[in-house]
């Protein structure tokens, strides 16, 4: 039977990563009790949104599996409208799905909302950006992590964080990427819907190491060590 | 297929590295490719006379003009943190300050606004170029990358590199182009090792 989890709601950019939440959640048949959906003003792709994400599939998810959602048409998690729409809602955590790069400011975060993003790197280790890339040539393997955000990247409280065999043989963007996310969010959200709470630990401020968008020639050299 | 991070100049119009192709082995080739053509050319430019020691070029650097009383603060502090990276007397601060350059080419795609760089320029009565900046950046994070293995620096490196190229044409003096051409050395020696460990 679904669970619909009243103090659960989602903002989301309609992409792959968003899609695999949403099908992750309604396999283990919890469902978030709304979605903010951030569309695209312009009609054209933002990172990590692939031509076909910009067909209505998203919205049709939502609608086919009766998650209640609304559509804001900006890209600025940041906007007026954005915390305007996130504060009058009941839920207490928003599950994060927005766009690539973006960074949440003091007026979204002091909605009293939180917000529960899904890392793809080990935290404090891996901050930043195409985590998987660096976790992979450094150290062999990947992480995950759950964390709600804070103002500073990467640095807020940290749920859980766990390592993931490497994959062969798949789209590490596409993906795997969405796909590690997406199980790790599931596993989270299972807890508190057991618990009712989510325990988290705070890093270190000063330990961790932030990474920027790699270089073509490493992100080459990864995918190509696991063709090996 | 062409190499496109160096084919149009970066310091006019940033790369921005999102969601970058893959094309499997081959583009491995034309980067190699992309940097043998560039040293080639700075080789066939310049002076027999020039030396590729990475020291001598500091000193020479340093002893500039540009280096004297008008010269830009950026400048003088990327050199100074060279040297210590180079002779191993650095500090956390000077790994922190080279940190909060990366930071700012990596988020902004340039180490200066356009304000800041006409002013050098017109303080200046020989080269202030901007890509000079880049250069001694690059080194810097060659060096680290040498100590630290951490790809980061690697990374940032590579895009310096491709930067450094693309505005080819604005490398003005003998030292700097030396200098560009032993930062594309190192990242081309550390692109080669990484390669042969993880995927040969």
């Amino acid at each position: 039977m679904k669970m619909t989890l009243d103090d659960i709601g989602m903002l989301a950019v309609p992409n792959n990563r968003s899609k695999y939440y949403i099908e992750k959640l309604l396999e283990k048949s919890l469902l978030p009790a709304y979605v903010l959906v951030l569309d695209n003003p312009s009609n054209q792709l933002t990172p990590g949104q692939r031509p076909q994400d910009l067909e209505n599939d998203f919205s049709d998810l939502l609608q086919t599996n009766c998650i209640s959602y609304e559509v804001i048409r900006t890209l600025d998690v940041n906007s007026e409208e954005v915390v305007e729409a996130i504060k009058k809602r009941r839920e207490k955590i928003f599950i994060y799905s927005g766009p690539g790069g973006a960074i949440l400011r003091k007026n979204i975060l002091q909605t009293g909302k939180k917000f529960l993003h899904v890392h793809p790197g080990r935290l404090p280790d891996y901050r930043g950006s195409t985590t998987i890339y660096y976790h992979i040539l450094q150290e062999g393997s990947c992480g995950v992590s759950a964390l709600f955000l804070s103002e500073k990247i990467d640095q807020g409280p940290v749920i859980t964080t766990r390592n993931v065999p490497l994959p062969s043989d798949t789209d590490l963007d596409y993906d795997f990427d969405p796909r590690i996310r997406a199980e790790l969010l599931c596993d989270v959200i299972k807890l508190y819907s057991k618990r009712g709470r989510i325990d988290t630990v705070m890093q270190g401020g000063k330990s961790g190491e932030t990474y920027y968008i790699i270089h073509p020639v490493l992100r080459h050299i990864a995918k190509l060590s696991l063709e090996k | 297929m062409e190499y496109e991070y160096t084919s149009e100049n970066r310091i006019k119009k940033p790369h921005y590295y999102m969601y970058t192709p893959y094309h499997g082995r081959k583009f491995l080739d034309i980067y190699f490719d992309d940097r043998k053509e560039f040293k080639t050319s700075i080789v066939k430019d310049l002076d027999n006379k020039v030396s590729f020691s990475l020291v001598s070029l500091l000193v020479e650097c340093k002893d500039s003009e540009v280096l004297n009383e008008n010269s830009d603060e950026m400048t003088i502090s990327l050199l100074s943190l060279i040297e210590k990276l180079y002779s191993e007397k650095y500090t956390a601060g000077d790994v922190a300050a080279l940190g909060a350059f990366i930071h700012r080419f990596e988020v902004k795609k340039n180490l200066g606004d356009y304000l800041d760089l006409k002013q050098a320029a017109g303080r200046c009565s020989k080269e202030t170029s901007e890509v000079k900046r880049y250069i001694l950046l690059a080194l810097a994070c060659s060096l680290y990358y040498e100590k630290s293995k951490n790809l980061k620096y690697h990374n940032c490196l590579l895009k310096l590199n491709d930067l450094i190229i693309s505005a080819k044409s604005e490398i003005q003096s003998s030292t700097a182009m030396a200098l560009a051409v032993i930062s594309i050395d190192s990242e081309m020696r550390y692109t080669e090792q990484l390669y042969r460990q993880k995927v040969k």
